[in-house]
């Protein structure tokens, strides 16, 4: 199982709870592993791949995109692709886990690259005060006045940046497992993230945030 | 302090500010209960996970004989790559591209086999490669010409059903690409309702037993409202879960099936759903020193549902000889355009009855 040992070597070796997070991830690898077999036929251990990582791959989608309708759709099309290619999952490249978040990280690309052709097709280019992935129905969002904000700075960044920021500061991931995720080097990973933060300033501060 | 240090700073205070903001958080048990009991009808149908011996029909090149389905046309270009799988036999070559990482209408060729190419060098393999990779392309963009369709039945069994699209190069050569034709959405739910009220027979069984597992995959006959008999084929649940094999190792195993390079064990008559089930046992060696026992048969009264490698030989130099028995035309609509398919019989030593029906597009209604 080669990808596990070099789950284990991306990490950060200073930092000891990603350390540790690593190590229980490759654990949870082998869990997946004999899941994963089964689940090509056995719709108990199916449900239990499902029931497993369903939350977390909603909550990723949901705070990519803050918009419930979208969020449905994109994580039904992520299950529903993987289950289809579950057959030809294959270990040695990437655990469970991340193969998953690329799917939905991948949906989240061609969603945004819809709207955008979509907006070009009506002439009406992407407002950033207006974020279109927001819909009026998320009204529970409004409450999170930081985060709206956030989401709307965060569109004004390219794909790449957006999704290692949601991947390492919303859902927590370590630098290793983004780099399994976006299938990048961790100095391409740290690099993204540094970009990220910087361009990031600009328009939070442009919005009235006060940084800490 | 310097400008590294300044940058720093700056990265820290929006780290700071990323770590201390509230997330929201929607759920929605309504679609969490919807969409798993989607998943695992599909899986329980076979629909989701790919079974043994049905991933090789995801398509083949259509250089000669066989070929197959149609995927929705979407604007959005998802680049997949391909790898050579290996040689399986004299001119039959195998390609794969690697799971689907895109939604569910960027679906890429899967395993692609190529026969019929006579020798290929290395040169030759990296140029066909490069050919899928933008055949993939094309075929996303729905840049094709459905040019054939075709319908087998092996002794009266639904075989194949097989959509040949033409595809033209950037350089301008052409190839033609058969896949296999997926399920109307109206077949699926007509085959689910069958499926519910036990309204199906099972026309084959394969077995595979190793390392103390044993897994059983069924091949099931539908006959739809309008007179069409299907088959879909599903894991039986009776049984406990899947062998314990990789998928290369899953691959490997069809094609030694498939080549009918298995040493024979015996026969055995089995009690499947309540069904006597003589099954031919076979011992295959796979190329890491892996034995793998299959066994395959089918219930009184079906025979063989499908072909091997020298059954596809010994049907090829039938064509050759121009030994077919046309039984007939018919025009169908498919895809919205007129076709007209041509029943053509034809009968191997063996006593195999292949029916293929062959439709080309009817420029003249």
């Amino acid at each position: 199982m080669p990808n596990d040992a070099s789950t284990m070597s991306l990490g950060t070796p200073t930092d000891r709870a990603e350390e540790d997070r690593a190590s229980v991830f490759a654990g949870r690898t082998e869990e997946d592993r004999a899941l994963v077999l089964a689940a090509r036929s056995d719709t108990a251990a199916a449900g239990q791949l499902f029931d497993k990582y369903y939350p977390e791959i909603f909550r990723y989608v949901y705070h990519s995109t803050l918009d419930h309708a979208v969020t449905e759709d994109l994580t039904s099309n992520v299950f529903f692709s993987a289950f289809r290619h579950l057959g030809r999952f294959r270990w040695r490249r990437i655990p469970f886990r991340a193969w998953l978040y690329r799917i939905a990280t991948n949906e989240l690309r061609m969603h945004y690259r819809k709207q955008k052709r979509r907006s070009a097709a009506n002439g009406s280019p992407v407002d950033p005060e207006l974020p279109s992935a927001v819909s009026s129905a998320d009204t529970i969002a409004a409450e999170q006045d930081d985060y709206r904000l956030l989401q709307r700075a965060l569109l004004e960044l390219g794909q790449k940046y957006r999704t290692v920021i949601v991947l390492r500061y919303f859902e927590g991931r370590s630098l290793s497992e983004i780099c399994e995720i976006t299938n990048k080097r961790e100095g391409t990973v740290k690099s993204l993230l540094h970009r990220a933060l910087a361009q990031l300033k600009e328009p939070l501060v442009r919005a009235g945030l006060t940084l800490p | 302090m310097n400008q590294g240090e300044l940058m720093k700073s700056g990265d820290e205070r929006i780290e700071a500010f990323l770590k201390g903001i509230v997330l929201p958080e929607y759920q929605s048990d309504g679609h969490a209960r919807q969409l798993r009991a989607q998943i695992l009808s599909r899986v329980e149908t076979g629909r989701a996970g790919k079974g043994p011996g049905r991933w090789w029909k995801t398509a083949v090149i259509l250089l000669g004989l066989l070929g197959a389905g149609a995927l929705a046309a979407e604007i959005v270009i998802q680049v997949h790559h391909y790898y050579f799988e290996g040689k399986i036999r004299e001119g039959t070559y195998l390609f794969s591209s690697p799971p689907n990482e895109g939604g569910t209408n960027h679906a890429s060729l899967g395993s692609v086999m190529i026969s019929g190419a006579g020798n290929m060098d290395a040169a030759a393999i990296e140029k066909k490669r490069k050919d899928l990779e933008e055949i993939d392309v094309l075929r996303q963009r729905n840049a094709r010409e459905l040019v054939t369709v075709i319908y087998s039945t092996v002794n009266g069994n639904p075989w194949a059903r097989t959509f040949c699209y033409k595809y033209v190069l950037a350089d301008g050569r052409t190839e033609t690409i058969g896949e296999g034709a997926d399920e109307s959405e109206s077949d699926r739910q007509q085959i689910d309702g069958l499926r519910q009220q036990g309204r199906r027979e099972i026309m084959n069984v394969v077995e595979v037993e190793f390392g103390g597992h044993k897994e059983r995959m069924l091949t099931w006959r539908y006959v739809l409202s309008d007179g069409r008999v299907v088959s879909r084929s599903e894991a039986d649940t009776e049984l406990p879960g899947p062998a314990p094999l990789t998928d290369k190792q899953r691959n490997e195993l069809w094609q030694l099936a498939w080549l009918e390079k298995g040493k024979f064990l015996g026969s055995a008559q089995v009690q499947v759903h309540e069904k006597p089930v003589n099954l031919q046992k076979y011992a295959y060696t796979l190329p890491d020193g892996t034995v793998v026992t299959q066994s395959e048969g089918q219930p009184a009264g079906f025979k063989k549902s499908h072909l091997t490698a020298a059954d596809a030989d010994a049907w090829q130099q039938v064509m050759a000889a121009n030994k077919g028995e046309t039984l007939g035309t018919y025009e169908e609509d498919v895809r919205g355009k007129p076709f007209k398919f041509t029943r053509v019989k034809y009968v191997l030593s063996d006593g195999t009855e292949i029916i293929q029906s062959v439709g080309k597009p009817d420029g003249g209604r």
